[in-house]
């Protein structure tokens, strides 16, 4: 496993919260105005909660590193939610909820290094960090024609 | 008497330390002329045996003819066979007369009308004993005076008995400088029975009184004592070495019945059987002295140098002589050399030329002359004067690199000291080493070599204090050197050692856009400053070469630099050397430079041979190879070129770059960029101390505007045309003639096509990409690429790349002659698929075909039913002549092919949505 592309990818995850929200009449403008703002707060938070992760990894410090991606979880998991509570466009609906379970995956997957990291199988690890970009990607695909500032992932950071 | 007088004109010449007897009387005679006895003596004052080296002794040499009687016109005669003609005598080498400090006899006295002669009594410097036949018939017994002379022999000595004169003049022997006297054309007016020759070691010494003849005197009559006021000083020496093999003389006698018919004896002991082993080195003093002047205290100066050595001279007549200098070994400091600037338009003296051995004139040509030679010898009168010059590269007795010949013009005789210049080939440290010098005495050897830019030497490129270490070895102890140390100081223009700023300077000469043209690079570095060790450069960006068509010089032949005629792309100017006139290689009417292209070379698929012929005036120290790597830059393809590390030293010789400039001028070969844009030639100047500059020369070229800009790009879809297929894509790029490369591409697609991300699967990492490692499964369809530049297309696979951007980047990995990457970017423009290739080569393409995978593996969705309406894509074409070209080409695809036909399409693998 690339310890330090481990560690670089979860710094700049950005986090989303959602609440389920229905689809109403609003412009695909009008909902990127009100997602970006969470998805900017996530992704500074995320780069508090990931400081020196890489560098942790590197010197084996894996229960702290995997603290780390713990709280990185969690802190995507609240920006999902607040990203639930966003009404979507009527038209944009399903790829938007294909977005939103994207990113759901991508914390669960966050969870799922913190506990590789946590068991110090870093194999393991590895092969979750490839996931989490495969998965990155297919969610920014999703939402491409949305030309998202902050809502998106970064995969390349994750290698 | 008359008969007397007609043997004048035929007076014989002598030596100084050997003897040249003249016949006064004819004998009649049918055998060749033989000695019938010869005889050697060295004695010391007290009259015992002499064999301490470097002594004054006696020395006396006699010889006699047989007696025979014989009858001419009824008259009995008794004497020597034959008439004698000519007798030489070689005298061992180190032995030798000095007749300067003693007063001379000209020839006025000498000849003077009478019986006798009028030589002062101080020029009397031995005495003779003649025992003759005929009508001066007896023995008798006559000074030996020393005879004022013209410049063409080093001294004359004669001795007069009534009208019979004898002259014995010495010559100096080639290649030993041993004396040897001759006596040639003898008279045959009287026969000469026996002659013993006596040369005083101190003339005057007292004890020789009773010996010396009056004025006006016909003879020596030895009961009439007369004192001299000639000097004590020492007239005659022993050899100053002692060998451990006995030395010998070497007598010649030839008569006139039979001329050039010689009696040769040699005499390998003394008339007592004691062989001439000579012994008592150890007494005898040897003081040298070394006083060495560079012409600049400058440091790294091209500089002259002015060296003196010397000898103390001859303690005198109560001593010994000072041994004699042998060999000199001269060690100068580390930094000190031979300058390459000295180089240009020098000539050099070969073998032939000099004549080593023998004493004809040297004949060397006047651009081998390097320096002036002045030896002071207390044995003349006047120095010896001559030049230091060049020796032929290895054909020279040391078969070394640098040799050099003294030679000078004695009174009858040249001297040529060939001397060897010992480089190390490492530091280039110089040793200057001169041997089996002359077993003769000398006050000063003046060697004064030449000053000014063109000078041979160059003084440490560093100040500080330095010394000029010099062995002085005797012919009395040539294993125990004598070492003389003497400083010298650089200790101006200090500041130069340090630093490195080279400059850099590069241009086409036709800076039109799109054109062919040569190019120029030139490093050149300030005198002083730390040598160049390594060069890279980096071209703009568009400055590429047409490899279509050229040879590759073979690898096999590419490290030595003998690359065929078809490979050279250009040539190699280099300057070296220090001063204000270093040395350009190559020389007029030398062996031309050469840039050759060649294969891969350490990683880089293509590669520069330099090839420099060494050759500059008499020198030829081979070819100069530097390989250099030439990578191109995959993503803008700018060549980078770097060199290995250029050699810094050759034959000793240390090489100081002052300039290297780099000439790729084959036709049509260089092409230049179409981009009008400012550019640059980076570089990386490494120096000896791996200091690293990186100068930088701003490229521009002009007439952007003359270039066209208009490229046609056709999109092709290929598979299911109905909503949920995934096609196909091919795109197709064509250029025209005269046109600006493309700078930048974006692509939108029409909204008919999704990205389909459910098959945005394996990524390659840009860290496999960089390894060449993608897995198989990130690739998603092929690029192929026409260049004119090249023999070959440029192909490969497209991958996904990770990257920075929300998608991954759609990236061309394109191989062939060269590697290059083309980078995509993927995002969405006006709800439409976007592309943007936002840095494209400036390179030229005639064609480029992109093909995406359709099925499983296609980025594309269908989002309708393609052949309800057609689409169109929108593309957005600049030029880097910053020409905008913009068009809208129908997506083509099956609709159109099968014209009135069925809209189902088909052929797309993947499963629909």
């Amino acid at each position: 496993m690339r310890r330090a592309g481990l560690a670089v990818s979860a710094v700049l995850l950005f986090s989303l919260v959602a609440q389920a929200a229905a689809a109403t009449d609003i412009s695909r403008d009008e909902y990127r105005e009100r997602v970006e703002p969470i998805c900017k707060a996530n992704t500074e938070a995320n780069e508090r909660i990931l400081a020196g992760a890489r560098n942790r990894v590197r010197a084996g410090e894996y229960g702290k590193a995997a603290a780390q991606f713990r709280s990185a979880a969690k802190a995507l998991k609240r920006t999902r939610l607040q990203l639930l509570a966003v009404p979507m466009p009527a038209g944009d609906e399903p790829k938007l909820s294909e977005w939103l379970d994207g990113v759901k995956a991508e914390v669960g997957l966050l969870e799922r290094v913190g506990q590789a990291l946590t068991k110090g199988d870093l194999y393991a690890a590895q092969k979750l960090v490839v996931k989490l970009s495969t998965n990155a990607n297919r969610t920014n695909a999703g939402v491409l024609a949305f030309e998202f500032t902050y809502c998106w992932f970064q995969p390349s950071l994750y290698t | 008497m008359i008969s007397v007088r007609r043997l004048l004109p035929r007076l014989l010449t002598a030596a100084v330390g050997a003897l040249a007897l003249v016949g006064l009387a004819a004998a009649p005679a049918s055998a060749n002329l033989e000695f019938s006895s010869l005889g050697i003596q060295l004695r010391e004052a007290d009259g015992t045996y002499s064999r301490q080296a470097g002594a004054h002794s006696d020395f006396n040499f006699s010889f006699a003819f047989p007696e025979v009687e014989t009858r001419q016109e009824g008259v009995q005669n008794i004497g020597p066979p034959e008439a004698m003609k000519d007798v030489e005598l070689e005298l061992p080498r180190g032995m030798y007369a000095n007749p300067q400090p003693f007063a001379t006899c000209t020839p006025q006295q000498f000849t003077r009308e009478g019986f006798w002669t009028a030589c002062p009594v101080a020029s009397q410097i031995g005495s003779v004993d003649l025992t003759l036949t005929g009508g001066f018939g007896g023995k008798h017994k006559v000074a030996l005076f020393n005879l004022s002379h013209g410049p063409d022999v080093p001294a004359r000595f004669g001795f007069r008995y009534i009208f019979a004169m004898v002259q014995i003049t010495p010559r100096v022997r080639p290649g030993d400088y041993g004396i040897t006297s001759a006596t040639t054309n003898a008279s045959q007016a009287e026969g000469i029975q026996a002659v013993s020759l006596h040369l005083w070691g101190v003339p005057g010494d007292p004890r020789h009184d009773e010996e010396r003849q009056h004025v006006n005197r016909p003879e020596i009559f030895p009961e009439q004592a007369l004192g001299t006021e000639a000097p004590r000083t020492a007239f005659f020496t022993n050899p100053s070495g002692c060998p451990d093999e006995a030395g010998s003389f070497t007598a010649h006698g030839d008569s006139w019945e039979h001329p050039g018919v010689f009696d040769t004896r040699q005499l390998p002991t003394d008339e007592e059987g004691n062989p001439f082993v000579w012994e008592g080195c150890e007494n005898q003093p040897f003081d040298p002295s070394l006083v060495a002047k560079p012409g600049t205290y400058r440091a790294h100066s091209p500089t002259g140098l002015d060296v003196v050595l010397a000898v103390a001279p001859d303690d005198g007549a109560g001593g010994y002589s000072a041994a004699n200098v042998k060999r000199t070994v001269v060690d100068f400091p580390q930094g000190m050399t031979v300058s390459p600037s000295a180089v240009a338009g020098l000539g050099a003296c070969s073998e032939a030329q000099v004549g080593l051995g023998s004493n004809d004139a040297p004949t060397c040509p006047d651009g081998s002359k390097i320096g002036n030679v002045t030896i002071k010898t207390q044995l003349l009168g006047d120095p010896l004067e001559g030049d230091v010059v060049l020796a032929t590269q290895n054909a020279n007795p040391f078969h070394s690199t640098f040799a050099i010949y003294l030679l000078a013009k004695g009174p009858g005789f040249w001297l040529k000291l060939p001397g060897e210049l010992n480089l190390d080939p490492q530091t280039g440290r110089l040793k200057v080493i001169f041997d089996n010098l002359p077993e003769l005495p000398f006050e000063t050897a003046h060697l004064d070599f030449r000053g000014g830019p063109t000078a041979p030497l160059v003084t440490p490129s560093v100040c500080g204090n330095y010394a000029i270490r010099t062995e002085v070895f005797s012919w009395a102890k040539p294993t125990e050197p004598t070492v003389v140390s003497q400083p010298m100081d650089i200790n101006e223009d200090c500041a130069g050692g340090g630093g490195f700023n080279p400059e850099l300077q590069a241009g086409v000469a036709n800076p039109v856009a799109g054109a062919r043209s040569p190019l120029t690079i030139k490093v050149h570095r300030l005198d002083g400053e730390q040598n160049i060790s390594r060069l890279e450069f980096t071209l703009p960006e568009g400055e590429l070469a047409s490899l279509k068509g050229v040879a590759v010089c073979p690898d096999s032949l590419a490290g030595g630099g003998n690359c065929p005629v078809g490979s050279q792309v250009g040539i190699a100017t280099t300057t070296i050397g220090t001063g204000a006139f270093p040395l350009v290689v190559p020389q007029p009417g030398k062996a031309p430079t050469a840039l050759y292209l060649a294969g891969p070379y350490k990683g880089a698929p293509y590669s520069l041979v330099t090839t420099v012929p060494a050759q500059a005036g008499p020198f030829d120290f081979g070819d100069i190879v530097v390989r250099t790597a030439i990578n191109l830059n995959p993503v803008t393809t700018q060549v980078i070129a770097k060199s290995d590390p250029l050699p810094q030293i050759l034959e000793g010789v240390p090489i100081s770059y002052r300039d290297v400039r780099i000439e790729v001028q084959k036709p049509d070969f260089t092409v230049n960029p179409t981009s009008c844009e400012q550019r640059a030639v980076t570089s990386t100047i490494t120096s000896i101390d791996g200091t690293q500059v990186h100068p930088s020369v701003p490229t521009k070229v002009g007439d952007c505007a003359s270039l066209n800009f208009g490229p046609k790009l056709a999109l092709r879809l290929k598979g299911g045309t109905h909503r949920g297929d995934f096609p196909q894509l091919t795109a197709t790029l064509t250029t025209g003639k005269k046109e600006a490369n493309i700078a930048r591409v974006a692509t939108t697609l029409p909204h008919s096509e999704f990205l389909e991300q459910g098959h945005i699967g394996t990524i390659c990492t840009r860290v496999q990409f960089a390894a060449k490692q993608c897995p198989a499964a990130s690739v998603y369809g092929h690029a192929r690429a026409f260049t004119p530049l090249l023999d070959e297309p440029l192909e490969g696979p497209v991958y996904l790349r990770s990257s920075s951007h929300p998608l991954p980047d759609l990236v061309a990995e394109l191989n062939g002659q060269f590697d290059v990457e083309l980078s995509g970017r993927i995002d969405s423009h006006n709800q439409g698929i976007r592309t943007t290739f936002e840095t494209v080569p400036d390179a030229p393409v005639t064609k480029f075909v992109l093909q995406l995978k359709g099925g499983k593996k296609s980025l594309l969705v269908n989002s309708r039913n393609l052949c309800k309406a057609p689409s169109r894509a929108t593309i957005r074409m600049v030029g880097q002549n910053g020409m905008l070209h913009k068009e809208q080409p129908p997506m083509q695809d099956r609709c159109k092919a099968k014209k009135g036909g069925n809209e189902k399409g088909g052929g797309g693998k993947g499963a629909r949505r």
